[in-house]
């Protein structure tokens, strides 16, 4: 058995009851959980923050889009659907399979940016930029933070299908479970973004 | 495993329409503030059970994203 042949083998047999070795590994839910910490702490203050000018918090928040926010909700959730098939299929050793599920979660995404892009677009011809108000820079910083993240995510996850067509069977699961928990990242980072930037003030 | 993800995905479009809807006609409210966090906060267990396959983890996991957003909801709620 070559080294291959064991980090396969090894990558099949992972324990997910063990501790250490959630799936996607420790390291990247440390990751996810420092993350989840701080946009939970951001949204937090913005909520406090609130309380000081109501007002302004009802007004701006009516003008964000909320269809746009919803159908943004809905193109991720249904990317990370796909990402989970195609994480499903990977482990079966169907590689056809996992990437034409990849291919989809990935233009997903894309469209999950270009709904975004739209919507600065409109903000910015409004005039409503970083710094217009205490509502706004939250929205802008929050908001553009997430989008950070579904951009590294597209290229983690177009340099694995890259891996995956080149050499699938060395390609760790542990590898792709990873990526794939950080483009899920994504979904759960935005699941509490677009509620309380859209819908609650 | 194929029919728990599809499933998933189903109960997450619907809890997303709900929500949506819910947005449109219900004045806001502490009521309101409620429902809307709490699916919200059912949405997220969803992908991260389902999608991230965590319901496979270790307790630990388990307990932590539970707890993390039944106490970031319950902040929210009585800030």
């Amino acid at each position: 058995m070559n080294a291959s042949d064991t980090k396969i083998e090894n990558s099949i047999s992972i324990d997910y009851q063990n501790i250490y070795y959630p799936p996607g590994g420790i390291l990247i839910w440390i990751l996810i959980l420092l993350e989840l910490l701080t946009f939970g702490i951001a949204l937090t203050v913005l909520v406090i923050q609130s309380k000081n000018e109501p007002d302004l918090f009802h007004t701006m928040s009516d003008k964000l889009n909320t269809l746009f926010g919803s159908m943004n909700t809905i193109v991720l959730l249904t990317s990370g659907f796909f990402m989970a098939k195609s994480v499903h299929f990977f482990k079966d050793k169907n590689y056809v399979s996992t990437k034409k599920f990849l291919i989809w979660t990935v233009l997903l995404g894309l469209v999950f940016v270009g709904i975004k892009s739209i919507e600065y677009t409109h903000k910015i011809n409004e005039g409503i930029t970083l710094g217009s108000n205490t509502f706004m820079n939250y929205y802008w910083l929050l908001t553009g933070f997430h989008m950070i993240h579904v951009l590294v995510g597209l290229v983690i996850l177009s340099l694995m299908y890259h891996s995956i067509s080149q050499k699938p069977e060395q390609t760790d699961v542990l590898d792709f479970e990873a990526s794939a928990s950080f483009w899920h990242l994504c979904d759960l980072i935005w699941l509490l973004l677009f509620p309380i930037l859209y819908l609650i003030f | 495993m194929r029919s728990t993800l599809t499933t998933t995905w189903l109960l997450l479009m619907f809890l997303v329409i709900l929500m949506s809807l819910f947005a449109h006609f219900e004045p806001h409210s502490s009521f309101f503030w409620t429902v809307i966090l709490g699916l919200s906060g059912l949405k997220f267990l969803l992908v991260a059970f389902q999608f991230m396959e965590m319901k496979r983890a270790n307790s630990f996991w388990k307990v932590f994203l539970v707890l993390f957003v039944v106490l970031f909801i319950a902040l929210l709620l009585f800030l």
